[in-house]
């Protein structure tokens, strides 16, 4: 393997990998937050920030934090929301369904 | 010709060796392309238009046999861009089997994702460019190694 081939395989890795620098700034992802269907609130996930959520006669407490979207509270009698965990992923959703409350994560 | 014929039947059986293998640490739709050591070793001993013949009808028969026709745009699409970067490669004289082989593994990859974008109809198959891509240039670095033992020994007969 000559000098030439190593600059060569070096500027081939820099091009395979360059979709990755690009993404991490480009792409915004958001906790959409539906009371019975109908969008409430869109969080963004990159910032932290903690909601009281007035729905279907109870209270959610909604939680944004290194990325990820959490229940951290709830009144309602089952607590599955709030036992679901945080969400990252686009795709992924968290639902409360006493409340009528959903909250799933989707692009820009 | 008659070169081009036994080099298309070695690239196959080399093909259909590497299909019984279990897959090993490889990423998902990732393979080690042991046939393409015989498209690098096509390059340097016999004539660039050799090597595109032999490439072209193992795509096609090796598509054929494992009885996936789709797989052969797919195919095409990073066979062709690989071999074409390989030439371009090899005509600029800088570059060893090494650099060569470790470019048409890369350019390999990244027409399978231009082709599967173009079909698929979604540029998203570029966020697996960086783990076909680096698997391309490692694959390729190993199966230049190979191609350049194979090329020394048979320079002797073709």
């Amino acid at each position: 393997m000559t000098r030439n081939d190593c600059l060569l395989i070096a500027l081939l890795l820099l091009v395979a990998l360059s979709p990755l620098m690009i993404d991490s700034g480009s792409e915004k992802i958001f906790a959409l937050i539906k009371v019975d269907g109908v969008l409430v609130r869109k969080l963004d996930l990159s910032a932290e920030a903690r909601l009281e959520l007035e729905a279907g006669g109870g209270k959610n407490i909604v939680e944004t934090k290194n990325g990820a979207v959490s229940v951290a509270e709830a009144d309602c009698p089952d607590k599955i929301c709030v036992r679901r965990g945080a969400i990252r992923h686009v795709g992924e959703a968290i639902a409360c369904v006493p409340h009528k409350v959903l909250i799933e994560i989707a692009e820009d | 010709m008659t070169a081009d014929a036994l080099l298309v039947s070695l690239s196959l059986i080399l093909f259909a060796v590497e299909g019984l293998m279990p897959p090993l640490w490889l990423p998902p739709g990732a393979k080690f392309g042991l046939a393409n050591v015989v498209t690098v070793a096509a390059l340097y001993l016999l004539r660039e238009v050799d090597a595109l013949i032999i490439l072209s009808a193992r795509i096609f028969l090796a598509g054929m046999l494992a009885g996936v026709p789709s797989m052969i745009l797919f195919s095409f699409g990073g066979g062709l861009l690989s071999l074409a970067a390989m030439i371009l490669l090899k005509r600029a004289e800088k570059f060893s089997v090494v650099g060569v082989s470790a470019a048409g593994g890369f350019f390999h990859n990244l027409g399978q994702i231009c082709a599967a974008s173009v079909v698929m109809g979604s540029e998203k198959f570029f966020l697996y460019l960086p783990a076909l891509g680096t698997c391309g240039i490692v694959v390729g670095v190993l199966n230049g190694l190979l191609a350049k033992a194979v090329i020394r020994r048979l320079k002797k007969f073709l």
